[in-house]
């Protein structure tokens, strides 16, 4: 009887838990591995195993694989689990496949990184987010996207509540978006304003201390929204990033899990709750020291809501919070405890467990299945299942049963996620080492000083875009430590990497025995034993994967990896562009952005220079820019040819009547226009070229003469597809130049050039306003730099379509110089261009004049760019009555050298000691002074008059203007005496009589 | 092997007669450019391979084919007793001449973007779709379409 009542009892009791408790009914949340409700099949993503692989846990043969793709985040089941829909993060495409033999549905490409992924059983959508491009998508079950909606940056983990509340983690700037898409069940208007509503944004707390040791910083790093079973809390893992003082692992980067009240309506960070180390998570261990976690990733309650596990990536821990006591503190023991412990706040649950050195190699995915018990005691049995990313495979764990009952391993690699890893074994070794603080695992040559943290606790998923938050908008204070990544640098990595990795390793996560406390041998970096450089070129071997950085100190790169290199004769010769696009060719052909390399002097010299300080690799940092065709062909950086005075492109014309074609100096027309991906790295030359998958027409390129006429024929016959094949929709988008010119120096972090960020600050960043918005070719590829703001109609193509507004190809800009050597007209517009940008105002009181310079006309500093170069100075003349000067400031001498005392607006730069760094501006540690206008600002200069001179005065002032110091002109002259040097231009004049 | 003035007029007039070739090769003229069409939309792999075929058929077989046919044809437009035939015949002449100088156009100078290239773009587009049926009503009685209208009427009737 007694048995027969068990054997009713048993499922509803497991109904009823499974109902009332667990998150699985309507509430989601976005996971690499889930199970179906049966508990026949377990579904895991294998990041970079590109794979998928179902399973059932109950007969372990029984295993389907299906590779997808290269990097699988995310996936979710259907409404009536017979569809799963899957992410691929790198590949960028999702896939909708049949559960049950994981054939694939449908696949759909999107762009911009798609990650999280839930499913709305009621509405029976999917929703997606895309990571790198700010989107939530709704996606149906046929393969379309239905709904599309801009969110704040970085949306990557999601949650959906039963009663209808999207929750949306921010990964890279700490927020979580709530979103109603109640309505989106019923609306068939799949329009924004019906289909889902922002209800809130809630920014978590940057708390900050005075003692950097405790746990502190801005909320980084977020994915997962675990929800607890009644749905009255979300758990959010992250990281603290404490970056406001010099890098030291204990003080850098800490783990957190921030606790959000889900009650409707009041929804709200409880940062008193929030789970932080030597707080709630303080267990210490036989030395008498707090165990340090490190990357939590994956939260997941017990069915009951009593327990919460956490995996750890980085120190490979499995973290286990007892709810229980707490959750009865607050709710019997409130009274008594208010009077006992008066003022005191609950911190709420706490670590009791860290089940250490988890087996298999970076923990990431959690998942806790619930059955009855085999015992017939009318329990529920659970088991926690933990994926492990690196060493692709799944452990079981056994929970404690009571309070104090600790889980246990039950089995290692219960089975493998991925069969065939398409990694090669040193990369898998190396992205294990990238991801690892799990000091256990090589005691004597750890990756991390006790456990702190991994390269990935900065450098999320390896090299991306996320490094824009790495060196953007930190309010550093440039003039104490301009750096922002790390310092001590041998030879900017490039030159020396394996060396320069150590002492990063050493010096930002206290690895490689920087801390020696448990056994780790100090590893001197000029002289690494075999095993620790074995270590670093698996790590290498990583960091210059395609989607890393293959080129290591530049962010290019080329299509989808694979391939490293392409054909010299791949770059099509610019001046076959010529015949149908004259117009266009004439002005690119006499600019900067042909001639930037070695037809550039002042280039030629300092990229010289950076090779001989830094080591000839990091001639790349600097080619990625000036020579990017050279560069993805593979050959030496930089040509001997200096074409500094050549007309017209004349020698692109002579080769290109030979039949040649092959990488050259600049931007060409190639380059630019095959340009497929910008990723907003803060710079560097962070683009994707591709030239592999552009739409040829049959004999476009031909040698001969007759087979090439045909080619031409053809496009010109039916240009759609050449048209659509060399143009991106980025084109107008100012992140296209910023690729370029915002420079941050490689491993140290220090932004050098940030005209971008100067931009956006300013009044001419108008979104809102079209008509007050200008963009960067709104003055530097504009055909009248006199009728700036109006559209000046033109055509791009012989025989073309008049375009109300032509964007010419002269860029016109800063370095009117070299580009008047070889035209003129070409100068003068840079030069009235320049004469725009600034108005002086002077008022004279008795003894003294005050100029103000108002930047009027750039809509970034003036000078930007290299503003340690660019001079812009006041020249300041006062004759007395009589016609006698009596006083001048701002005058150059006879060597065309300007007066040291000359009121000069400019930046310098300055080493760790604060010594000028003069050429090697890449070793830029502090600012050393900075008077640059800022964009709509203005800067006033005093002028100190002699006193008892004879009045009337007249008083001249003029803003003068000169493209590189007499010093650095000498300087470059010596290597090429042909130089001229550059004058210095009035551009704006006043005079006045006092 | 000579040639008498008399041998050449014959074969110059044979020419101007029932021409498989030329007919052939108007038809695959029409069908390769037709598909080119981007109301049809077809992938770039295929529109590029129709695309150079398009041009080469033109350049070879037009000259080899249909011109020689052409010219020698003129003399019949005058000449025919057959109505229909005078003007079916008077109008391709004219939607040919279209046609071919439109062709040439595009490609020499090409359809590049101005409304004059446009323009000629529409002109060979439609010159083209008119002459298809005006070719097949032409020379319905002698076309090598012939077997094809004879099969259809004999499924016709089969399912009548």
């Amino acid at each position: 009887m007694i048995m027969s009542v068990n054997v009713i009892t048993q499922p509803f009791i497991v109904f009823l838990i499974t109902f009332f408790f667990s998150a699985g009914v309507y509430a989601e949340s976005s996971s690499s591995i889930i199970e179906k409700s049966d508990g026949h099949a377990i579904y895991s993503a294998n990041f970079d195993g590109g794979s998928i692989t179902l399973i059932n846990p109950n007969a372990l043969m029984d295993r389907k694989e299906r590779v997808l793709g290269k990097d699988i985040r995310r996936l979710a089941l259907n409404h009536d689990e017979s569809q799963l829909l899957v992410s691929d993060y790198v590949g960028e495409k999702v896939f909708w496949l049949d559960s049950e033999n994981l054939t694939v549905e449908h696949e759909l490409a999107i762009a911009g990184r798609p990650f999280g992924i839930v499913h709305d059983k009621q509405s029976q959508l999917y929703w997606l987010t895309l990571f790198e491009k700010g989107q939530l998508l709704a996606l149906n079950q046929s393969g379309d996207i239905v709904f599309q909606l801009d969110t704040l940056e970085t949306p990557r983990g999601l949650a959906l509540t039963a009663d209808k509340r999207l929750l949306v983690s921010h990964a890279m700037t700490g927020q979580v978006s709530i979103y109603d898409v109640s309505v989106s069940s019923q609306s068939e208007e799949h329009d924004k304003a019906t289909f889902i509503e922002l209800i809130k944004v809630i920014q978590l707390a940057t708390v900050e201390h005075e003692d950097e040791f405790v746990s502190q910083g801005q909320p980084r790093v977020l994915d997962d929204i675990a929800l607890s079973p009644d749905e009255s809390e979300a758990w959010l893992p992250h990281l603290l990033w404490n970056f406001d003082h010099e890098f030291q692992f204990q003080s850098t980067v800490f783990p957190a899990i921030s606790i959000l009240d889900l009650t409707a309506g009041k929804e709200k960070e409880q940062i008193e709750l929030r789970k932080e180390l030597f707080k709630q998570m303080n267990i210490v261990d036989n030395n008498n020291r707090t165990q340090i976690v490190s990357n939590p990733h994956d939260v997941e309650f017990s069915a009951d809501g009593n327990k919460v596990y956490v995996t750890f990536s980085g120190s490979e821990d499995l973290v286990v919070f007892d709810r229980s006591r707490s959750l009865k503190a607050n709710k019997k023991r409130k009274k008594k405890r208010s009077k006992r412990r008066q003022g005191k706040i609950s911190q709420g649950a706490k670590v009791t467990q860290i089940l250490r050195n988890l087996p298999g190699d970076n923990p990431r995915g959690l998942l806790i299945t619930t059955s009855s018990s085999s015992d017939n005691s009318n329990s529920v049995s659970e088991k926690i299942y933990v994926q492990n990313a690196i060493s692709q495979d799944v452990d079981l764990i056994l929970p404690g049963k009571g309070s104090f009952d600790k889980a246990k391993v039950a089995q290692t690699e219960l089975y493998k996620t991925v069969i065939s890893d398409p990694l090669k074994p040193a990369q898998r070794r190396g992205a294990q080492l990238f991801n690892l603080a799990n000091n256990h695992k090589n005691p004597e040559l750890p990756m991390t000083g006790d456990f702190w943290m991994s390269c990935n606790s900065c450098h999320l998923d390896g090299f991306n875009f996320t490094n824009k938050y790495l060196v953007e908008k930190r309010g550093e204070n440039k003039y104490s430590n301009a750096i922002l990544g790390h310092g001590r640098l041998n030879k900017m990595i490039v030159g020396d990497f394996l060396a320069d990795y150590l002492r990063i390793i050493q010096d930002t996560q206290g690895g490689m025995g920087h801390d020696s406390r448990d056994g780790a041998i100090t590893v001197e970096p000029s002289k690494p034993g075999s095993d620790v450089l074995a270590m670093m070129t698996d790590l290498h071997q990583y960091i210059t994967a395609p989607e890393n950085l293959p080129r290591l100190t530049t962010w290019l790169r080329l299509e989808d990896g694979e391939r490293r290199t392409v054909h010299d004769s791949e770059w099509i010769n610019s001046a076959a562009c010529e015949s149908c696009h004259s117009d266009l060719y004439a002005q690119w052909s006499d600019s900067n952005h042909r001639l930037m390399g070695g037809s550039n002097p002042y280039y030629a010299v300092l990229e010289d220079v950076a090779a001989a300080t830094e080591g000839e690799g990091f001639r790349a940092w600097c080619s990625s820019c000036h020579n990017p065709e050279r560069v993805l062909a593979g050959k030496p950086f930089r040509g001997h040819q200096n074409l500094m005075f050549e007309q017209q492109g004349q020698s692109l014309k002579d080769e290109l009547a030979q039949g040649k074609h092959g990488a050259k100096e600049g931007t060409g027309c190639l380059f630019c226009h095959r340009i497929t991906k910008l990723e907003d790295a803060g710079g560097n030359a962070a683009m994707t070229v591709n030239l592999k998958d552009r739409q040829q027409y049959v004999f476009e390129n031909s040698k001969n003469d007759i087979l090439n006429w045909l080619g031409n024929s053809q496009i010109n016959a039916k240009p759609e597809e050449h048209k659509k094949s060399y143009s991106q929709g980025f084109y107008k988008d100012e992140l296209y130049c910023k690729s370029c010119h915002n420079e941050f120096s490689p491993g140290l972090g220090a932004m050098i050039v940030d005209t971008w960020g100067e931009w956006e600050a300013s009044s001419f960043n108008n979104p809102e306003q079209p008509e007050k918005h200008k963009g960067c070719i709104a003055c530097h590829m504009h055909g009248d730099v006199n009728k700036i703001g109006e559209d000046i109609p033109g055509i791009s193509t012989d025989g073309g379509r008049v375009k109300d507004n032509v964007i010419t190809h002269q860029f016109s800009g800063a370095n009117h110089f070299l580009l008047g050597l070889r035209n003129k007209p070409l100068e003068k517009m840079s030069i009235d261009l320049l004469k725009t940008s600034a108005k002086l105002e002077q008022t004279v009181t008795d003894n003294s004049v005050q100029v103000r310079v108002t930047n009027v006309g750039a809509g970034h500093a003036l000078p930007t760019g290299v503003a340690d170069f660019r001079q812009f100075w006041l020249h300041l003349r006062v004759e007395d009555a009589d016609g006698h000067m009596v006083f001048e400031s701002g005058a150059l001498d006879g060597d065309g050298h300007l007066e040291k005392n000359a009121r000069v607006f400019m930046k310098e730069f300055g080493d760790k000691e604060g010594n000028p760094v003069g050429l090697i501006f890449w070793r830029y540690e502090k600012m050393l002074s900075d008077t640059r206008i800022p964009a709509d600002g203005y800067r006033d200069e005093v002028f100190k008059l002699p006193t008892g001179i004879k009045r009337p005065l007249i008083i001249r002032t003029s803003l003068m203007y000169r493209v590189y110091p007499q010093w650095v002109t000498n300087a470059v002259q010596k290597k090429y005496p042909k130089l001229p040097n550059p004058e210095a231009i009035e551009l704006n004049s006043l005079e006045s009589r006092h | 092997m000579t040639f008498s003035k008399e041998s050449i007029q014959q074969a110059w007039q044979q020419l101007s007669y029932r021409n498989v070739m030329a007919e052939w090769s108007l038809y695959a003229l029409f069908i390769s450019g037709f598909l080119l069409w981007d109301v049809i939309a077809l992938p770039w792999q295929g529109v590029r391979l129709l695309l150079i075929i398009h041009v080469v058929l033109s350049l070879i077989i037009f000259p080899l084919y249909i011109f020689p046919f052409w010219v020698s044809h003129r003399r019949l437009l005058k000449k025919s007793n057959k109505r229909f035939l005078r003007v079916t015949g008077q109008c391709l002449d004219l939607v040919l001449l279209a046609c071919i100088s439109s062709g040439l156009y595009l490609l020499i100078q090409g359809n590049r973007g101005d409304e004059f290239g446009y323009g000629v773009f529409l002109v060979h587009l439609i010159s083209a779709l008119i002459l298809l049926p005006l070719i097949i009503r032409h020379s319905a009685r002698w076309s090598v379409l012939k077997p094809i209208w004879s099969l259809s009427k004999y499924v016709l009737k089969l399912g009548q």
